[in-house]
């Protein structure tokens, strides 16, 4: 069969119809706080049973992709990623929707989606194989390096007040010990109580720690919760999204590459990428200091990075039958179920089944356009029209939904309200909530990379030259300093420039 | 008005720092894979709130922090946590109507509170409410807590 072909297959007008409602579905799943990607995947995994392998394939990569767009919703109008892939997001898209910027920052989110996610499918139709070999040579190590470089943000988002940022991200890192260690096995900081022996969900977590802040200081006051610079009935600002797109068009590619690099690595995922892309975004802006206060760059390299993992997340899963993200998982286990090989041999021995899908997830991303666009704005419209004595209740019930429903869990409400007043209380004193979100979601990465590291190195005599004697690891060491010293460096050079042009002057 | 001590974060810093020292002493307990983490968290913990404290002392550029502790989000988080409380006992629609009738009475509102607007919340409620349990329930086949009602 030839690309026309696939193309035929994939818009068969019952095809089209399940991938638009698929879209949509995973992308008003997504944008509830705590549904992730692989919560939709998940449920609509039996939907799949009667469904050809293709249109399995099709229905659930549509709800994939949607549903990692979908987390941009809640993140930027909530400040609560309603997916683990949106943290980044909530660092500029809340504040851009405080200040009346939020139809703005759907659309430029709903555009890099499309573009990031784009690109990581051209990156697993074009280089699978030899991408695949290289996600091989990423080692323990790497990995340990690879969750430092993430937490280098927290120096960044803390501007003004570095120790307090540093601190809570201590106290993430404190947060993530909780449970049984992975290497070790030991059961620490669970004080008998057995639901904590599994640790502390990032998804309840993530939910309280942003989220409840947001619900408590909606009664501060009588004042509308968003505000809006323009008239919300047009077109969600569509054509100046578009300008800050092509403006920040070297963001939008790095941040798609970063992405589309760190989702080949397994385990890795879409939250690490999109923290990486954001902190590459970061270093190299003429004005870091407004990133964390409603740049639009951070969003575009959060959303670009988080849906270009989609496409390349799936070459470890197809390739190796690693899955790239726990999302990916849930695909791999819908390939069994259908009777799909796994492996190189899927290039050859189901090669039709393959392009087809891949030219359906081409045609899902590009439904994201009008899906995304539609949605955003009445989404928007109703966050800024609905009053706060019904929207503070609806987001309340929406963070028990989000935190019950991931393990159904009655303890996961516990911590996601505990943890919510925890941040509510340091927050008034300062202490910034994002920083423990990351530490919590990068500590098991850093402390299993450690570990392993350590007793790899440990059994060979090599611990000092596994950890800085291998290629990989010592590019990642080299990005960690130039991400530390850059801000410095540019600042000092500014000011040094500032001095010139006053004496030329 | 500028204080010279930041005390609340003096304070939260010193809490920090205790519980770091407590970090690193239970971590004697484990075995040496598992330690080493946690006892190198501890020290930073230690080594940052620290650092935090004295800077809350020796910073003059404070703003001195509202001494009253503004009641209303406070109440919120009250009425929340009632809420998870009762959840597995009520059961979800019951617990979950109550509890948005109470959270919207706690906003505060620009205009005096009508009993037109409390039926519309109280509309809004049930609908909301009830909108969710069925798309959880019957569409995501999530069991929701049941109560004494059996929804």
């Amino acid at each position: 069969m030839d690309f026309f072909s696939y193309l035929v297959a994939a818009i068969q007008p019952s095809i089209l119809i399940m991938m638009l409602a698929a879209v949509i579905l995973g992308v008003v799943l997504g944008a509830l706080p705590g549904l992730s990607s692989t919560f939709a995947c998940a449920v609509m995994l039996p939907v799949t049973f009667t469904m050809t392998p293709v249109a399995a394939l099709l229905f659930l990569g549509a709800i994939y992709m949607g549903s990692t767009y979908g987390g941009a919703f809640a993140a930027i109008l909530l400040n609560t990623p309603g997916t683990p892939q949106s943290i980044a997001t909530t660092f500029d898209g809340f504040p851009m929707a405080k200040r009346g910027d939020g139809d703005l920052a759907l659309s430029i989110a709903c555009l890099a989606s499309v573009f990031g996610g784009l690109l990581g499918i051209v990156a697993f139709v074009a280089l699978a194989p030899p991408l695949a070999q290289l996600a091989l040579l990423f080692g323990p190590p790497e990995f340990f390096w690879l969750a430092i470089f993430g937490l280098t943000i927290i120096a960044s988002l803390s501007k003004g007040n570095m120790t307090k940022g540093l601190l809570s991200g201590c106290i993430g890192l404190l947060l993530s010990l909780v449970g049984s260690a992975v290497v070790s096995g030991d059961t620490r900081f669970t004080f008998g109580v057995p639901a904590l022996i599994s640790g502390i969900s990032i998804v309840p977590a993530c939910i309280g720690l942003l989220c409840v802040p947001v619900v408590m200081d909606m009664a501060l006051n009588a004042e509308r919760y968003l505000s809006t610079k323009v008239d919300t009935g047009r077109n969600a600002r569509l054509g100046e999204a578009i300008k800050i797109l092509w403006a920040g068009k070297r963001n939008l590619l790095r941040s798609s590459l970063l992405g589309t690099g760190i989702g080949i690595l397994p385990a890795a995922g879409g939250a690490i990428a999109s923290l990486v892309a954001y902190s590459a975004a970061m270093r190299s802006s003429k004005d870091p200091e407004s990133f964390g206060k409603g740049n639009p760059d951070g969003v575009i390299a959060s959303e670009s990075a988080n849906n270009a993992t989609v496409g390349s997340g799936l070459i470890p899963t197809f390739v190796l039958g690693i899955p790239g993200t726990p999302t990916d998982a849930v695909i791999l286990g819908a390939m069994l179920i259908h009777g799909l090989q796994i492996g190189p041999k899927l290039f050859t021995n189901h090669v039709d089944t393959l392009m087809t899908f891949i030219v359906g997830l081409t045609i899902s991303t590009l439904l994201l356009i009008p899906v995304g666009l539609l949605l955003g704005r009445y989404i928007y419209a109703f966050a800024l029209n609905t009053p706060k004595r019904l929207l503070a209740p609806t987001v309340a019930l929406m963070t028990i939904i989000g935190s019950f429903s991931i393990y159904n869990s009655h303890a996961d409400v516990v911590v996601m309200m505990a943890l919510g007043v925890f941040a509510w209380v340091i927050g008034r004193s300062g202490f910034p909530a994002a920083p423990i979100v990351l530490g919590l979601l990068l500590g098991p990465i850093a402390e299993e990379g450690f570990s392993q590291t350590v007793l790899i190195g440990g059994a060979t005599n090599s611990t000092f030259s596994m950890f800085f004697g291998r290629g990989l690891s010592l590019a990642i060491i080299a990005c960690i300093i130039v991400s530390l010293a850059a801000p410095t460096v540019i600042s000092r050079l500014n000011a040094k420039k500032g001095t010139q042009n006053v004496v030329q002057g | 008005m500028l204080s010279k001590v930041d005390i609340p974060a003096v304070f939260i810093s010193v809490i920090f720092a205790g519980i770091g020292f407590y970090v690193f002493v239970s971590a004697e307990s484990f075995t040496r894979l598992g330690a080493i983490f946690p006892k190198f968290v501890a020290i930073l913990l230690i080594a940052l709130s620290l650092i935090a404290a004295f800077v809350g002392i020796t910073r003059r550029d404070h703003l001195r922090p509202a001494r009253i502790v503004p009641m209303r989000p406070v109440l919120i988080a009250v009425v929340m946590i009632l809420w998870i409380a009762v959840l597995p006992k009520i059961g979800f629609v019951l617990s979950g109507i109550i509890a948005f009738l109470a959270i919207a009475l706690v906003i505060p509102e620009a205009t005096a509170p009508r009993t037109r607007t409390f039926v519309q919340t109280l509309i809004a409620a049930i609908v909301i409410v009830s909108s969710f349990y069925f798309l959880l329930r019957y569409g995501l086949n999530v069991p929701l807590p049941r109560g004494i009602l059996g929804i």
